[in-house]
């Protein structure tokens, strides 16, 4: 079948969720209230809270959420087939991850856009707080150990792509001063940034830097491993650095990147009328981990992922201008993650192989499919833009610096994240030294998952990643589950109908607590002293989960209903008071 | 020219000998009272304010007496900041300026920033007001350690509220560059004072350190000689020049016993000065029979003339 | 309208819409790190208003004046309605 029929048929579901299901979700179960005070108005400081133009604010909400997570995941679950995996993409965006976003935006909207951590503590109770930061503890670590291990295989697969790579960082920081100093629209110099940064892969591409011959000098056990380390190294630095210098930088060049690249996908199975090769289901290998449950914790961002409810809750509530523009915001952002999940679907199973064969050589086993995937992203890309004229190679290359920057990005992002969550765990732990000691908790933001990602996964390489991959799988899912819980029991409070939260939350904890299970037993079978002991942890953490979204929604039943419409007495006399 | 010295040893008499000395060489000289006991006032017989008055000696030639009110000083500094802010606070909020304001005016460390911040400008003003030497009697020691110390730490404090102030302006001016905002017209108003301080205080800092030489006064006693060693080690490692030790009330030498023994406990004192400090030169001032009155600074002048001051 | 009108009209929107979409997180961050040096510097010089005798007070109360607007509105924007001193709102 067309790659583009397929598209247009998924993104016609996705516009008929937004059109009904989010309406849906708006009127009768969020209650939005155009009148209601949003906290960008009542907290307005020019800085944090500001009411912005609904458009805008979906920008830069869909920037941030938007990563190298909705590339990796469906790329590997192809696996299973593109029947399955673009059904949990469609279905999931539509009936959870729509929840989910939407559903975290108006909760935070609704109390003073905190964030979802201290709502867990509020909505539900104290010890939900301890759970969220270790939940996030752990979702961190694996995603920074995933994106290492990804980074690594797209340097050794394409040694072209460091030079552009390396080139982005002086120049990402040479655009900002030309901004600074000119006053100038930032447009013309990033269009022309961006095509010298392009320029440079046609350079790297003659200049590869393969780092084989150094990681054999230092004795590494395979290049990826100095790369790795080379990666901590580098994020280590760049994470002391202030936000501004060169994340937002770096952030702002991928914004570019990440709508060239969607682009190239849609214009390029446009203009190609490529066939998706892969076969609608399947047929896996004996001892592959089965659809039921893992599809569900390889695909999270794309599907569900409880990344978007930190994005959704403390940074974008506090810029929401209507409280119905909430709708448009959280919704859509979970549209645009699910259109770029669909994109990597379309370009591992229509543009990576060209015949049936050939794809299934590449997805021949669950080892060789995850630890390829990322590869077969990039070759999709390259053979969509090669419908546009551009060279494969070049293609390629280009693909993969657009997945390394982007995991780049949320490696910087996450370190950040991660130290303050080490400090608070420290600080609730009553363990001084480590909460009062930046470079301390940047250490160990640092360290844990580059050991993670060092972890030598039963002599194929593949192999630890898939199932790093599934780890991370289950972090960001727990997540979800928490802030969905939250949601869930604050509706609950309000005597709104719940089961458009409660059905998804339920699924995803039942799925993430069954996969957790299996590995769990595989883990212990093989002998592996970190993973099975991290599976055992998670499990407890999702269990733990489970039973205070329980306690939480039996009590929430119990006590008096709660009026959730417009702002309480006690927000209207706090707001009169400040004037 | 600086001169301290614990209190009760002289040091106003001193300091007014040292004047009178110096005007009587020929310089135009000016004597600064920064004592909060007016003790200049009962020597020298007239009210010195604000501005110099002169002193005329029967011997000898005039000079001028000018004495700090820190008190007033602060008052000055609180309502000149006070009239400021009427223009640039808005009116809910100046209320709060001004019991901030009244708060601070009541606060002991802010009169000993006042004096210091007077004294510093009289000494920056000398010059060009045509004073060849300005001879200014300190208050009681340890105060004015800290008070020689101050503009050396003051300034680098300044300093680093202007790098603090620096920074957030230049974040501020990126922040701006994005929004494709222009600059503001006029300079940062904050910045612009901070820096102004900054200026001020290097500029006594690097006068009390280039041109100034303190002078101490003690007495032949145990407690006085000892602070005297202890100040001069202090004042030395804060960068500043030392002159001379002034012995203060030394008794003549005579047949009384009670005399000789005084003296030969003195000497030991003066022997004491003399094993700690050896390079500072001594200089010997006779106890007088009566208290010291304008009538008896020629002659102890004269004793300060003959070391060379 | 001339077609060269129309078109750098249009051309001005798109940059308008570009820069508000994509540089609207970078200067948040610039200005939030200007906020926080701001509030370190009015921190440091009303130290004394919050207890601690900072050596340079005198000269502190002369920029207090332009701070003190700034300082009443950070309050008011953190819901802090009074400080013990009264230095504030």
């Amino acid at each position: 079948m067309p790659a583009i029929v397929v598209a247009v048929g998924v993104l016609g579901v996705f516009f008929l969720g937004y059109r009904y299901y989010s309406r849906y979700l708006a009127n009768k179960v969020y209650g939005l209230d155009p009148a209601f005070v949003t906290p960008a108005h009542q907290f307005n400081d020019g800085i944090d809270y500001v009411p912005t133009n609904k458009h805008v604010l979906f920008g830069h909400h869909f920037t941030s959420v938007a990563g190298a997570a909705p590339i990796v995941g469906p790329a590997i679950a192809a696996f299973w087939g593109w029947g399955p995996a673009l059904a949990w993409i469609v279905l999931g965006t539509v009936f959870a991850a729509g929840v989910h976003d939407l559903g975290s935006l108006v909760v935070s909207v609704r109390h003073q856009a905190r964030n979802i951590g201290s709502l867990a503590g509020d909505v539900i109770n104290k010890r939900a707080r301890v759970l969220f930061l270790l939940i996030i503890f752990f979702l961190l670590t694996l995603v920074n150990a995933v994106f290492a291990v990804v980074i690594g295989n797209l340097f050794v697969a394409n040694p072209g792509a460091v030079l552009p790579v390396l080139v982005q960082i002086p120049f990402a920081i040479a655009i900002g001063q030309y901004i600074y100093k000119t006053r100038s629209s930032a447009l013309a110099p990033s269009l022309l940034g961006v095509a010298v940064l392009y320029l440079m892969i046609w350079v790297g591409e003659q200049v590869p830097l393969d780092i084989t011959p150094l990681a054999d000098l230092l004795g590494f056990d395979q290049p990826r491993s100095l790369w790795v380390v080379l990666l901590f190294a580098y994020t280590f630095v760049a994470s002391r650095l202030p936000v501004w210098v060169l994340l937002q930088p770096r952030d702002y060049i991928n914004s570019h990147q990440l709508f060239i690249a969607l682009g190239v996908i849609v214009l390029g199975i446009t203009v190609g009328l490529d066939r998706i090769v892969a076969p609608v289901v399947n047929d896996v290998p004996e001892g592959s981990p089965s659809v039921f449950p893992f599809l569900f914790i390889t695909i999270a961002c794309g599907a569900i992922s409880g990344f978007h409810s930190l994005v959704s809750s403390g940074t974008t509530s506090k810029q929401l201008d209507k409280d119905t523009d909430a709708r448009y915001v959280g919704y859509m952002g979970s549209v645009g993650e699910g259109s770029l999940a669909l994109g990597a679907v379309l370009a591992v199973t229509a543009g990576a192989a060209a015949t049936q064969v050939e794809w299934e050589a590449l997805y021949a086993d669950f080892s060789t499919a995850s630890g390829g995937a990322v590869g077969n992203f990039v070759n999709g890309v390259a053979a969509f833009a090669n419908n546009l004229g551009v060279p494969l190679e070049l293609g390629a290359v280009f693909a993969a610096v657009v997945v390394i920057s982007f995991a780049a990005t949320t490696m910087d992002t996450g370190v950040r994240l991660q130290r303050y969550v080490v400090q608070e765990i420290a600080e609730q732990a009553g363990f001084t030294p480590l909460a009062r000691n930046l470079t301390l908790a940047s250490l160990v933001a640092v360290v844990v998952p580059m050991a993670m990602a060092l972890l030598p996964g039963g002599g194929e390489q593949g192999y630890t990643f898939g199932v790093l991959w599934q780890l991370f799988g289950t972090t960001n899912q727990l997540t979800a589950g928490l802030a969905l819980a939250v949601v869930a029991v604050w509706l609950t409070r309000g005597r709104r109908p719940t089961l458009p939260v409660l059905v998804p939350l339920v699924f995803l904890l039942t799925m993430t607590a069954w996969a957790l299970v299996v590995n769990f037993l595989s883990f212990v079978e093989a002998g592996q002293v970190v993973l099975a002991p991290l599976d055992g942890i998670i499990f407890v953490l999702a269990m733990w989960l489970v039973v205070e979204a329980a306690l939480a929604l039996v009590a929430a039943r119990r006590e008096p209903a709660v009026s959730l419409d417009g702002q309480t007495e006690d927000e209207l006399v706090a707001r009169r008071d400040r004037g | 020219m600086l001169v301290g010295g614990k209190g009760g040893v002289g040091k106003t008499t001193v300091a007014a000998a040292l004047a009178a000395a110096s005007a009587a060489s020929g310089r135009r000289t000016l004597l600064v009272s920064t004592d909060p006991a007016h003790s200049v006032a009962d020597l020298v017989g007239v009210v010195p304010g604000p501005e110099p008055v002169p002193v005329t000696t029967d011997a000898g030639a005039p000079w001028s007496v000018l004495e700090i009110d820190a008190e007033q000083a602060a008052r000055d500094h609180v309502d000149r900041i006070a009239a400021q802010a009427a223009d640039v606070v808005p009116a809910a909020v100046l209320p709060a300026v001004r019991r901030h304001l009244d708060a601070a005016l009541a606060s002991p460390g802010t009169q000993e920033s006042a004096l210091l911040d007077r004294l510093g400008d009289v000494l920056l003003a000398a010059q060009g007001d045509g004073w060849d030497r300005v001879v200014v009697d300190t208050a009681p020691t340890g105060h004015t350690l800290r008070l020689l110390a101050l503009p050396d730490l003051m300034s680098g404090w300044v300093q680093g509220l202007l790098n603090q102030r620096e920074r957030f302006l230049r974040t501020e001016a990126l922040a701006r560059g994005l929004a494709r905002e222009q600059a503001p017209d006029a300079p940062d108003p904050v910045a612009a004072r901070l820096r102004e301080r900054r200026d001020v205080l290097a500029a006594v800092r690097d006068l009390l350190r280039d041109r100034a030489v303190v002078h101490l006064v003690t007495v032949p006693e145990r407690l006085p000689v000892v602070e005297t060693v202890r100040a001069a080690v202090a004042l030395r490692q804060a960068g500043l020049r030392l002159g001379v030790v002034v012995v203060n009330r030394v008794f003549p030498a005579g047949d009384d016993p009670f005399l000789q023994a005084r003296g030969r406990q003195q000497a030991q004192w003066l022997d004491r000065v003399a094993a700690d400090l050896p390079d500072l030169p001594r200089v010997v001032l006779p106890h007088l029979a009566e208290d010291v009155a304008l009538a008896d600074l020629p002659r102890l002048s004269a004793v300060l003339r003959d070391a060379g001051l | 309208m001339t077609v060269f009108a129309r078109l750098r009209r249009g051309w001005r929107s798109l940059e308008a819409a570009h820069d508000a979409v994509l540089l609207g997180r970078w200067r948040r961050d610039l200005l939030r790190t200007a906020r926080r040096q701001e509030e370190e510097l009015v921190s440091l010089l009303l130290l004394e208003a919050l207890g601690a005798q900072s050596p340079v007070s005198y000269y502190a109360l002369e920029v207090y004046p332009w701070l003190a607007t700034r300082t009443h509105e950070l309050h008011r924007a953190r819901g802090i309605d009074r400080l013990d001193s009264g230095a504030c709102c």
